[in-house]
């Protein structure tokens, strides 16, 4: 069980620089890895490879083996940065919460979402109140990994710490694979078991290397 | 707590504040919802019941009656009466009517043509899109008016010609605004999220990008009406447009020209009056329906 990354690059356009040349990259369930690195590396870009987002130039990203399904759910489920961005403005968050799963209201008051916020509109949150929605909605049972693409970056201190704290506990029950994107290393060192830094491809050597772990 | 309250209460007092009003400041009577939603409902029906006024007027109502030459406005003629003696009201009401149904015509059509042209555009890419693109750009680029006589005069003229002048002319801008929208949905991270989480096109389409799209191409719709409206009556100022028989704005506006330096000034001044009150109503109808939809302010 788990997502296999082999010899993948990226690059966005045929004459583009690469972004990522030939990474070989594993998680496993109940694995926890965090990608570090400064930006422009490629970071979120292997995250979103990873998630089935973008499709690498070269190179496949295998779950169990087999290509990433197409359609139907993915059990890699991406978080992203900007939560403002990924909850849909119109809807009301009751409706976002509950988009592929309905989460038990013990889950949704360990996340501290509370009831009233259900009936309100995104732009009546703020971020954290939002990120918070957003990682409660992939938490369903299909989901198997989790890409979190600096999901905590532009939150206080406090309110990172619970919601990876929760984050924690629930990978560690479900033995859930996560990836973790991040710039903070105190933070990778003390959620991650693991932590990978991708190499510089386009600085003095732009032969690419090899990221094995 | 008991002293408290009639502390409170004696303070209400003083303030001018009734025992037996709300413990705050006086609500206005109606919220933003509820008064944008009058406004809506009052512009739309003025507009509505001078169309069907119009629809099924009687044409004695307007007929010539030479011994009525000129009225000043009066009781029986709110409006005065012209050089054939004909009633302005009635044939304001009349002309009105004419325009607003061009208009609701053109704004069909056009916005039609731009949902579609939008969409096709946002979805195909490519050379399809950089296609469109360049069509909206030349219809743009041409002084509006010109390209809405040429079409008019080559239809022949008259009603038909204006309404297809009209009609098919208004499609650029908003094309513009659809394909933006849709193409700015279509890109949005919970749209992505939507497919990972195996929603079906058909679901995504339904549920994320309609509600996002329509508010913005009812929007454009309604505000495509004051421009056509504007249009028919220059096109029929300028003699292009509806014939010299047929009641229209336009029409009366420039035989009102030739009156006007003898002193005839209410055969200008209501006309140009009713149709500035439709055009701005519209645009009224447009602000206040981008109010009521914008999930911002959807809620105030």
């Amino acid at each position: 069980m788990g997502i296999e990354a082999r010899n993948v690059s990226f690059r966005y356009r045929k004459d583009s620089p690469w972004i990522l040349k030939n990474v070989d990259f594993t998680v496993e369930a109940g694995q926890r890895i965090a990608l570090v690195g400064p930006s422009g590396y490629g970071k979120s870009t292997l995250a979103k490879i990873l998630a089935g987002y973008l499709i690498p130039t070269e190179g496949q990203v295998l779950l169990d083996g087999k290509p990433l399904p197409a359609k139907g759910y993915c059990p890699v489920q991406m978080i992203y940065q900007h939560p403002e961005q990924a909850v849909n403005p119109r809807w009301k968050m009751k409706k976002t919460l509950t988009e592929c799963w309905l989460p038990d209201p013990r889950l949704l008051a360990a996340m501290g979402i509370e009831e009233e916020w259900l009936k309100r509109w995104p732009s009546e949150l703020s971020g954290g109140e939002l990120q918070r929605f957003c990682i409660a909605r992939v938490l369903g049972p299909a989901t198997k990994f989790l890409v979190c693409d600096e999901i905590t970056t532009m939150l206080d201190v406090i309110t990172q710490a619970q919601i990876w704290e929760l984050i924690s506990q629930v990978a560690e029950k479900r033995r859930l694979g996560l990836v973790v994107v991040t710039h903070n290393m105190a933070l990778a060192e003390k959620v991650c078991d693991q932590i990978v830094a991708l190499p510089d491809i386009n600085g003095a050597s732009s032969i690419g290397r090899k990221c094995k772990i | 707590m008991r002293e408290q309250e009639a502390a409170v209460k004696r303070v209400r007092a003083v303030a001018g504040f009734g025992a037996a009003k709300e413990p705050r400041l006086p609500l206005p009577k109606m919220n933003t919802k509820k008064k944008l939603i009058l406004y809506v409902s009052l512009a739309a029906a003025y507009l509505l019941i001078v169309m069907i006024m119009g629809l099924f007027m009687d044409p004695e109502l307007y007929g010539v009656n030479y011994e009525n030459k000129f009225l000043m406005p009066s009781l029986a003629h709110p409006f005065g009466t012209d050089f054939m003696g004909r009633d302005m009201f009635w044939r304001s009401i009349k002309g009105l009517s004419n325009s607003i149904l061009v208009g609701l015509a053109a704004s069909a059509v056009s916005s039609v043509i731009a949902l579609v042209l939008g969409i096709l555009s946002a979805v195909a890419g490519g050379k399809t899109d950089r296609v469109i693109n360049w069509c909206v750009d030349c219809c743009m680029g041409m002084p509006h008016i010109v390209l809405l006589l040429l079409i008019s005069y080559m239809m022949g003229g008259g009603g038909l010609g204006v309404s297809v002048a009209v009609a098919i002319t208004h499609w650029t801008e908003l094309t513009r605004v659809v394909r933006g929208e849709v193409l700015q949905v279509k890109n949005a991270q919970y749209v992505k999220a939507a497919y990972k989480m195996g929603h079906s096109s058909w679901k995504i389409a339904k549920e994320h990008m309609v509600p996002h799209v329509l508010p913005v191409y009812l929007i454009g719709l309604v505000l495509l009406f004051p421009h056509a409206i504007m249009h028919e009556a220059a096109l029929t100022f300028l003699g292009f447009g509806f014939p010299a028989g047929v009641p229209a704005i336009g029409g009366i506006l420039s035989e009102a020209m030739k009156h006007i330096v003898t002193g005839k000034w209410w055969l200008c001044l209501f006309p140009g009056l009713m149709l500035l009150i439709a055009v701005m109503l519209f645009d009224v109808i447009g602000d206040k329906l981008k109010m009521l939809l914008n999930p911002g302010s959807g809620n105030e």
